[in-house]
C-alpha cells in the first residue's frame, strides 16, 4: 500500500480516491482472487460503503483490473480502509506491499479519464473498457453506491473518453490480425455486404476470421476442407456451405474473399486464380494466407486484381497500427490533462469555506461602495459619524448573510450540498456555478 | 471590381486546399470534418457570382483567353465535384481539385485585362453551346483521370502490402474501377456533343462544318481514343491497373493536344484566336474560311493576343 495517509487534496473535505489493483501493479493471480471477491459487486460495494470514512463508491472490474474508485469523508483513513479491503478480497499477504495502488485528488481524477479513454488499457485504444465503465457505473448508482461527486467524476470520464476517440487516432486502426483482414477487405471491395468468403480449412483459426466477416456483413462463406465431415460441422455453426478440397476449384471464382488456414502446403496456384479472376471479369479477389506453411502462392500477388496478405504481412500492419496508436495516445494525454484541469476547477468550487468568504467579500464590496458614494456627498460629516454610517451598514450585510451562512455551513447530505452551492454561486454571480 | 470576387474566390480555394490536405492527412477517420467541403462551396459560389457578371457585361462567356478558359474549366471541374461530394465522399479528388482551382482563378486575377473586346466570331450562341459542353466533357474526363490515379497508387499501396495511413483514406479499389468506368460513360457523350456542337459553330462562323485544321485533327483523334478505351472496357473486359492506365494516357493526350494548340499554337493559323476548348474544333474569323467575309476580322485581336500571351 503506497505510503502516507496525509490527504493531499480535499474538497468540502471530501477527498477522491482511487485504490485498486490492475495489469500494471499486480499479476493475474491477485486479479483472478479479486475478480473473485467481486463477482457480487452490489454486495462487494456495500462492504466498501460500509468502511468508516467511504461515502461512495465506484467498483471498476475488468479482466485487467479491480478498482475502487471513492469519495471519502474528511475524516482520514477511508482510503487505507479501502486498501486494506481490497488486500484481504486479493489474498495478499503482509509481502505484498506495492501490488496495491493509491491515487488521490487530482491523480484519481487523472487515472479515471485515462481508463475511460482506454489509455491505460493493455491495447490502448481498445473500445470495450468504456461500455464496461458505464454499466459498473450504473450498477454502483443502482445500489445507492455512487453519489453526486462519482456521478460528475464518470460521467465526465465518458465525455472525456469520447473526445479522445474522436480527436485523436487512438482506436482509428485495428489491432488484430482478423480485424486487420476486414480493414484491408473494406479498402478493396466497395461494400463488404454480399460478399462470398471461401475458407480453406475448417480450424479455429478460419473461424474467427470467418466470424469477424460476417460481423462486418459479408453475404456467404464457403468451408472448404479435407475431411469433408469436418467442414460440414463448421458450416452449421457458421450457417456456410460446405465443400469437400478436390472441388474448390469449381466455387474459387465465386468467392471474393479467401482465407487459407489449411495444412499441407500450397493449395492454390497462380493458374487457379488467373482463370478465377478471368471468370470474374475485373472483380477483385482479396487472399488471405493465415497457414503456415502458406496455402497461396506468392505469385497471386503479381495477377491484376488478385490481393494476397500472408500472416507476416498481416502481423507488420498491425504492428504499425500499434505504433500508430502509441503516438496518437500522446495526443490523448494532453486532452485529459486539460479536462483534468477544468474538472479539478469545478470540484474545488464545491468547497464550502472559499464560497461563503467570496459571498461575504460580494457583499462587503457593495456596501462599502454605495456608503462611500452616499458620504462624498456629506461632506459636513464628522468621522464619528462616517464610522456610525459603516457599522450600521455591516450590521445589516451580516444578519442578512448570517441565516444563508449557517445554512450553507450546516450539516447536509453531499447532494443537497453541492445543489445549494452551485445555487448560491449563481444567485450571487460568484463565478462558474456549474 | 469583377476580378475582386474572383480573388476572394481564390482566396476560398487556398482555404479549402488547405482545409482538405489537413482532413486528408489527419488520423482521424476521413470525411468527419465538413469545413473543406463548406470552402470549396463558398470558393465555388464566389467563382459563379464572378462568371455571372462577366457574362452579363460581355455578353459572353469569358473564354477568350487562356486564363479565362482554364478559370472556366476549373469553375465546372469544382461544380461537378461538388455534385458528385453529395452522393459519395472523395476526398482524394477534392484534394487535387481544390489547388487546381485556385491556380486558375489566381491566374485568371492576373491576367484578367481591362476590357477585351470580344470578337464577333464568339458572340454566336454555338460557342457558349460548344465550349461549355467540350469543357464539361472534359472536366468528367478529369474526373476520370483523378480516379484512375487514385486507383494505381491505392493499388500499389495494397501491393506493397505497406499501405499504412493513406490506404483508409483513399477510396477502395473496385469503387476507384467502377467510378472510372462511370466517368468514361458520361464524358464521352459529352465530348461528343462538344465537338458536334463546335461544328455548327464552325459552320456559323467560317460557313463550313470540318476545316482539317491541326486543332480539329486532335479532337478527332482524342474522341476516337476514348471510343476505343469505352469499346474496350464495355465490351473487351477490359478493368483493373491496364484500364486505369489507358485512362490516364487518354487525358494525357487530351491535355497535350489542347495545350499544343493554345500555347505552342501548333494549330496555326486556326489555333490563334481562342481558346474556348480543350480539343473541340474552334474557328475565328481569321482562317481561309473566313477569308470571304473580312468584315468578320475581329478589330480587337491584337489586344485578345496580348492577353492571352
Amino acid at each position: 500500500m503506497s505510503g502516507s495517509v496525509v490527504p493531499i487534496v480535499k474538497a468540502a473535505g471530501r477527498e477522491l480516491v482511487v485504490v485498486g489493483v490492475s495489469h500494471h501493479t499486480a499479476p493475474v493471480e491477485v486479479r483472478e482472487h479479486l475478480a473473485e471477491a467481486c463477482e457480487d459487486a452490489q454486495a462487494f460495494l456495500r462492504r466498501v460503503v460500509a468502511l468508516r470514512g467511504v461515502q461512495e463508491a465506484v467498483l471498476v472490474s475488468t479482466c485487467n483490473r479491480v478498482e475502487i474508485a471513492a469519495c471519502c469523508s474528511p475524516e482520514p483513513g477511508g482510503a487505507d480502509a479501502l486498501a486494506g479491503l481490497l488486500a484481504d478480497a486479493g489474498r495478499i499477504d503482509s509481502g505484498g506491499d506495492g501490488l496495491v495502488f493509491t491515487l488521490r485528488g487530482r491523480d484519481a481524477v487523472r487515472h479515471l479519464f485515462r481508463v475511460a479513454s482506454s489509455l491505460d488499457s493493455m491495447i490502448v485504444g481498445e473500445p470495450q473498457i468504456l461500455g464496461q465503465l458505464k454499466q459498473q457505473f450504473d450498477l454502483s448508482a443502482a445500489c445507492d453506491a455512487a453519489g453526486p461527486v462519482l456521478f460528475r467524476v464518470f460521467h465526465k470520464s465518458f465525455s472525456v473518453a469520447k473526445r479522445v476517440r474522436t480527436e485523436t487516432g487512438v482506436a482509428s486502426k485495428s489491432v488484430s490480425v482478423a480485424a486487420t483482414a476486414v480493414d484491408l477487405a473494406t479498402s478493396i471491395f466497395e461494400s463488404l455486404e454480399g460478399r462470398v468468403v471461401m475458407l480453406l480449412g475448417a480450424g479455429e483459426t478460419g473461424e474467427i476470421a470467418a466470424r469477424r466477416f460476417q460481423a462486418a456483413g459479408v453475404g456467404q462463406v464457403i468451408v472448404v476442407n479435407r475431411t469433408f465431415e469436418t467442414a460440414v460441422d463448421l458450416a452449421r455453426e457458421l450457417s456456410a456451405t460446405p465443400v469437400p478440397l478436390d472441388r474448390f476449384r469449381i466455387y474459387l471464382p465465386l468467392a471474393d474473399l479467401v482465407v487459407g488456414s489449411a495444412g499441407g502446403g500450397t493449395l492454390v496456384g497462380v493458374e487457379d486464380v488467373t482463370a478465377a479472376l478471368r471468370e470474374r471479369r475485373g472483380s477483385p479477389m482479396f487472399f488471405i494466407d493465415l497457414a503456415v506453411p502458406r496455402n497461396f502462392d506468392a505469385r497471386i500477388q503479381d495477377l491484376d486484381g488478385a490481393y494476397l496478405y500472408d500472416i507476416d504481412d498481416l502481423a507488420a500492419v498491425v504492428e504499425d497500427n500499434i505504433e500508430e496508436r502509441r503516438r496518437e495516445a500522446v495526443r490523448g494525454e494532453a486532452i485529459v490533462e486539460s479536462e483534468v484541469d477544468q474538472f479539478w476547477q469545478w470540484f474545488e468550487r464545491l468547497d464550502v469555506v472559499p464560497t461563503i468568504v467570496e459571498l461575504r467579500e460580494y457583499a462587503d464590496s457593495i456596501r462599502r461602495g454605495e456608503v462611500d458614494k452616499a458620504l462624498a456627498k456629506m461632506p459636513a460629516m464628522s468621522d464619528e459619524d462616517r464610522e456610525r454610517i459603516h457599522q450600521m451598514t455591516r450590521g445589516i450585510v451580516n444578519k442578512l448573510l448570517h441565516h444563508p451562512t449557517q445554512v450553507l455551513k450546516g450539516e447536509g447530505s453531499t447532494v443537497e450540498e453541492s445543489r445549494l452551492l452551485s445555487a448560491v454561486r449563481r444567485l450571487f454571480g460568484l463565478g462558474d456555478g456549474s | 471590381m469583377h476580378s475582386l470576387m474572383l480573388l476572394l474566390a481564390a482566396l476560398g480555394y487556398v482555404a479549402a486546399s488547405i482545409a482538405f490536405a489537413r482532413s486528408f492527412s489527419s488520423v482521424r477517420a476521413p470525411g468527419q470534418s465538413r469545413a473543406p467541403i463548406v470552402l470549396l462551396s463558398v470558393a465555388f459560389a464566389l467563382h459563379s457570382i464572378d462568371l455571372l457578371l462577366e457574362v452579363l457585361s460581355a455578353g459572353v462567356l469569358p473564354v477568350a483567353t487562356f486564363a479565362g478558359g482554364f478559370s472556366f474549366f476549373a469553375w465546372l471541374l469544382v461544380g461537378l465535384y461538388l455534385a458528385l461530394q453529395a452522393s459519395m465522399s472523395l476526398a482524394v479528388v477534392g484534394v487535387l481539385v481544390s489547388p487546381l482551382a485556385f491556380l486558375a482563378a489566381i491566374a485568371d486575377v492576373l491576367m484578367r485585362g481591362d476590357d477585351v473586346a470580344v470578337p464577333e466570331a464568339l458572340r454566336s450562341p454555338w460557342l457558349t453551346v460548344h465550349v461549355t459542353l467540350a469543357f464539361l466533357g472534359n472536366a468528367v474526363f478529369a474526373l476520370a483521370f483523378a480516379v484512375s490515379a487514385a486507383f494505381l497508387i491505392q493499388q500499389n499501396l495494397l501491393k506493397s502490402r505497406r499501405g499504412g495511413a493513406i490506404v483508409h483514406r483513399l477510396p477502395a479499389i473496385q469503387t476507384l474501377d467502377r467510378l472510372s468506368l462511370v466517368f468514361l460513360l458520361w464524358g464521352f457523350p459529352l465530348l461528343t456533343l462538344g465537338i458536334v456542337t463546335g461544328g455548327f459553330w464552325s459552320m456559323s462562323a467560317a460557313g463550313r462544318f470540318w476545316t482539317g485544321e491541326p486543332r480539329e485533327v486532335l479532337a478527332v483523334l482524342t474522341w476516337l481514343l476514348y471510343a476505343a478505351l469505352l469499346q474496350m472496357r464495355l465490351l473487351g473486359g477490359l478493368h483493373g491497373r491496364r484500364a486505369a492506365s489507358w485512362t490516364i494516357a487518354a487525358f494525357a493526350l487530351l491535355l497535350a493536344s489542347y495545350l499544343a494548340v493554345n500555347i505552342l499554337q501548333i494549330g496555326g493559323r486556326h489555333g490563334q484566336g481562342v481558346a474556348s476548348g480543350m480539343s473541340a474544333p474552334e474557328v475565328t474569323a481569321t482562317g481561309a474560311g473566313a477569308a470571304g467575309d473580312p468584315a468578320r476580322l475581329p478589330a480587337s485581336r491584337a489586344s485578345v493576343e496580348g492577353v492571352r500571351a
